[in-house]
């Protein structure tokens, strides 16, 4: 039996390899699920015309939603924190500089993301001991199953589509002319390394795969009312429907042993109670800090620090020259609209990736207090019409890090996640950002360079690379199908094995490779005659 | 442990904090040899780093059969000067006991010295690392050294805490620092003089307790120690390396040299103690009162 542990993004898509390659999986997930009432909330909103949508009715999805200078705390979906609840069984994390988050959630953290999805670029990689080639049929495979709002643009040519089929949301108005400012000066702006699109995103634009097309009510970032935004529990229902795929919510598991002919799950339930289960392999897709927790006990490794590499995030604001009239009333999704992907080897050899993101009412509220008492004879509208927001991404090779550490005490594990800052990371960022200033004329954007926030390590929660891949895995690493040193049939599947973090996004990626892991183990099991 | 030898040890850079708990521990087991530059004793041989003496008639007279290598050149702060002190004499060091018969070499190098680092002391102790590779030499990285009366960096921070409520920190202080403790060190290096880390083939061992302390934790749980207070003044890097090398441009002697300031904020972000637990070695921690 192939048991995979986490419903998020990695675990169903090496579940759908495992269908696939005709197996049969049990999916052992801790499960937490949205709140009754909010998903009956979501559905009476769902089934009604969205002018028929009152402030009331749609109070609830901003629950607890706040925004800052910083960017939003921390994001919710549809006003709830479920994501990142705490179960019996969790472990226990201090934090002291870093930011990610662990997740509980059927679907992960594909319940509450951004949904920006982009591939992986050969130079990027350089240091996995897999290539671009190795993660197409994965990416191929991925977009089957999940939806993308993607435009064959001037990205393609270096970030494929693996898709024939491009349906697009439909750009704000304020994107639209940023990027028509851009093609204007498309040659200058690419002999300086900077190359620009739409933004592709996990999102079901045309309604195919529910009640409706987007209806552009500019929710996204409390939680789409029709749930276009793409989710792994959606792919989790779809496996479900096939009979080949069982589900056993209410399950954390703590700690995986390896026999001669399989392995044995050790895991509690909501209650504490321990449980056990009886696997041919077990695949780990719990996310980075689950699953680094989880072969740390089952390798015996305590007080052994491992690094996590991250992505580093940045949120950096741009003024554009020409405003946009009436974006408060304007018809538009609010995720990223656009994505800028930089490459200029003096500031990174790595591509630096940028998303823009137009006016969404959770800028009122920094911007208002930002004015303060000149907050009424400030001509907001016209502000609001023109401020734009960046949020950034550095490949892990020039960001912080966190250090991992798994401590044994009386009352159970505890892994601590310690910053550790790159001195040289805040001095690429701004050169960037200087960089886009002396570009403002091309682009029609001014940076905000004084507002520039650099999140703490785990913050944009694109982390991993705890047990990276490696063709010689030596202690602490994984050989290319995931599998720890001295370990044959337990795989780590998600961002655990990666072996840095590109900043092209990292789902798509880690959902490409778990594919590929269960592919592979697939057949190598066919071959091996287990 | 392995049982006691009657050839000797010989160990340079006695007379520093690191070197003289190394020369007491291995007193207690074996006879030892300093190499110095001023020989107190027939015991000791005239040696230093830039000298071109040959020590290796000396070193086979007085049956010495292993080599402590503690000593660096401390008051270089560039590459180059590095390299022509230390690497060099290090080599000319290891050649002079190679003739003589010394049949094991263990090299204190140090947790800044790893694939990638910036600092010119991280540098030149990887180049020396690298002549060691292979045989039954030995090479040791160990984290920042204290103990109950802490000599060194950990020493001259807590002389910093005892004279003064206010201290300047690199940065934030957020560097992470992984302390060893003088005793672990000690049985560490008489392990290693004994062959117990032979299997290693100078693979290099990371010697410290795996938990990070940031610098200013650390510095605030010395202040504890001591029973004060110390207000913390964040500097920012770039600003401190470049005075520091303004300063050293102009000849002055200070106590903290700019290389010190690229190896504390490049410092390694995944040092591997893999080698050193898998030789059993398990270091004490650092617990401030």
């Amino acid at each position: 039996m192939y048991y995979v542990i986490g419903s998020g993004p990695a675990g169903v898509s090496c579940a759908q390899a495992l269908i696939a390659a005709g197996k049969t999986v049990t999916i052992l997930d801790s499960g937490l699920q949205l709140e009754i009432a909010r998903r009956d909330a979501i559905r009476t909103l769902a089934a009604s015309s969205k002018s028929d949508w009152t402030p009331a009715a749609t109070a609830f999805l901003r629950d607890g939603v706040t925004s800052g200078a910083s960017g939003i705390p921390l994001k919710l979906a549809y006003g709830s924190d479920f994501s990142y609840r705490q179960v019996t069984g969790a472990t226990s994390i201090v934090w002291d500089g870093a930011e990610t988050k662990p997740s509980y959630a059927c679907g992960g953290l594909s319940t509450v993301w951004g949904s920006a999805v982009m591939p992986h670029r050969q130079r990027d990689i350089e240091d996995w001991p897999i290539s671009i080639e190795d993660l197409e049929p994965g990416y191929r495979a991925v977009l089957e199953w999940m939806p993308i709002s993607v435009r064959n643009d001037g990205l393609s040519q270096f970030f494929p589509l693996y898709t024939d089929e491009c349906v697009s949301l439909p750009m704000s108005r304020q994107a639209a002319g940023t990027l028509a400012d851009f093609e204007r000066h498309r040659g200058k702006l690419n002999r300086q390394g900077i190359y620009f699109g739409s933004s592709r995103l996990a999102v079901d634009a045309d309604g195919r795969q529910a009640q409706s097309p987007c209806v552009q009510c500019g929710l996204c970032m409390y939680g789409c009312p029709h749930s276009l935004i793409y989710s792994s529990d959606q792919t989790l229902a779809v496996l479900l429907s096939t009979g080949r795929v069982d589900y056993k919510p209410g399950v954390t598991v703590q700690f995986v042993q390896e026999t001669d002919t399989g392995a044995v799950i050790h895991a509690v339930d909501h209650q504490g109670r321990p449980m056990v289960f009886n696997a041919g392999r077990v695949f780990l897709g719990a996310g980075v800090l689950n699953t680094t927790a989880i072969l740390l006990r089952s390798l015996g490794m305590y007080d052994r620090p491992l690094q996590i590499r991250d992505s580093q995030y940045f949120l950096l604001p741009l003024l554009r020259l020409r405003g946009t009239p009436n974006v408060v009333r304007e018809p538009l999704h609010t995720l990223a609209q656009f994505f800028v992907e930089v490459f200029d080897d003096s500031i990174s050899p790595y591509a630096i990736h940028l998303q823009g993101y137009t006016y969404n009412d959770l800028f009122r509220g920094p911007v208002l207090a930002a004015l303060g008492p000149f907050r009424s004879i400030f001509p907001l509208e016209a502000l609001l019409g023109r401020l734009m927001l960046i949020q950034g991404y550095l490949h892990s090779g020039h960001s912080s890090s966190i250090t991992a550490i798994l401590e044994r005490n009386q009352n159970g594990d505890t892994l601590t996640l310690q910053s550790a800052p790159d001195p040289e990371t805040e001095w690429r960022v701004r050169k960037l950002a200087r960089k886009l200033t002396k570009l403002s004329m091309h682009t029609g954007v001014i940076p905000l360079i004084r507002m520039l926030q650099m999140g703490k390590p785990g913050r944009g929660f694109h982390s991993g690379g705890s047990f990276p891949m490696s063709a010689r895995p030596g202690i602490g690493e994984t050989d290319i199908l995931g599998r720890p040193q001295g370990l044959r049939r337990v795989h780590a599947i998600d961002s655990t094995v990666l072996p840095s973090i590109p900043a092209t996004t990292i789902t798509y990626t880690v959902m490409a490779n778990a594919y590929r892991i269960g592919s592979a183990a697939a057949m190598e099991t066919d071959r091996s005659g287990e | 442990m392995t049982s006691q030898t009657s050839s000797a040890c010989a160990v340079t850079g006695a007379s520093g904090y690191v070197g003289s708990i190394i020369t007491q521990e291995l007193r207690k087991h074996m006879p030892v040899v300093k190499l110095t530059r001023n020989p107190k004793s027939e015991a000791d041989i005239a040696w230093s780093l830039e000298s071109d003496l040959d020590i290796s008639r000396a070193l086979r007279s007085l049956n010495v059969k292993s080599l402590v290598h503690a000593a660096w050149e401390m008051r270089a702060n560039n590459l180059r000067k590095m390299e022509e002190s230390s690497v060099r004499g290090s080599a000319a060091l290891f050649e002079a006991a190679g003739r003589a018969g010394v049949e094991r070499i263990v090299f204190i190098s140090t947790i800044s010295a790893f694939e990638g680092c910036r600092s010119a002391y991280g540098k030149t102790k990887l180049a020396v690392e690298k002549l060691l590779r292979g045989g039954s030499n030995v090479v040791l990285r160990p984290g920042l050294v204290f103990g109950d009366q802490p000599g060194g960096v950990f020493g001259g921070i807590r002389k910093q805490v005892q004279s003064s409520s206010v201290l300047p920190i690199i940065g934030k202080g957020l560097a992470p620092q992984y302390l060893l403790h003088e005793q672990t060190l000690a049985e560490s290096i008489v392990r290693a003089v004994c062959g117990d880390f032979d299997q290693t083939q100078a693979v290099p061992i990371t010697l410290a307790h795996p938990r990070a302390w940031r610098f200013r934790d650390l510095v605030q749980g010395i202040a504890a120690a001591e029973g004060r207070k110390v207000t913390l003044i964040p500097i920012p890097w770039h600003m401190l390396f470049a005075g520091i090398r303004v300063g050293e441009a102009f000849g002055m002697s200070l106590p903290f040299r700019s290389d010190s300031v690229i190896s504390f904020v490049h410092y390694d972000r995944n040092p591997d103690f893999s080698v050193m637990h898998s030789l059993g070695i398990e270091p004490l921690p650092y617990e401030p009162a």
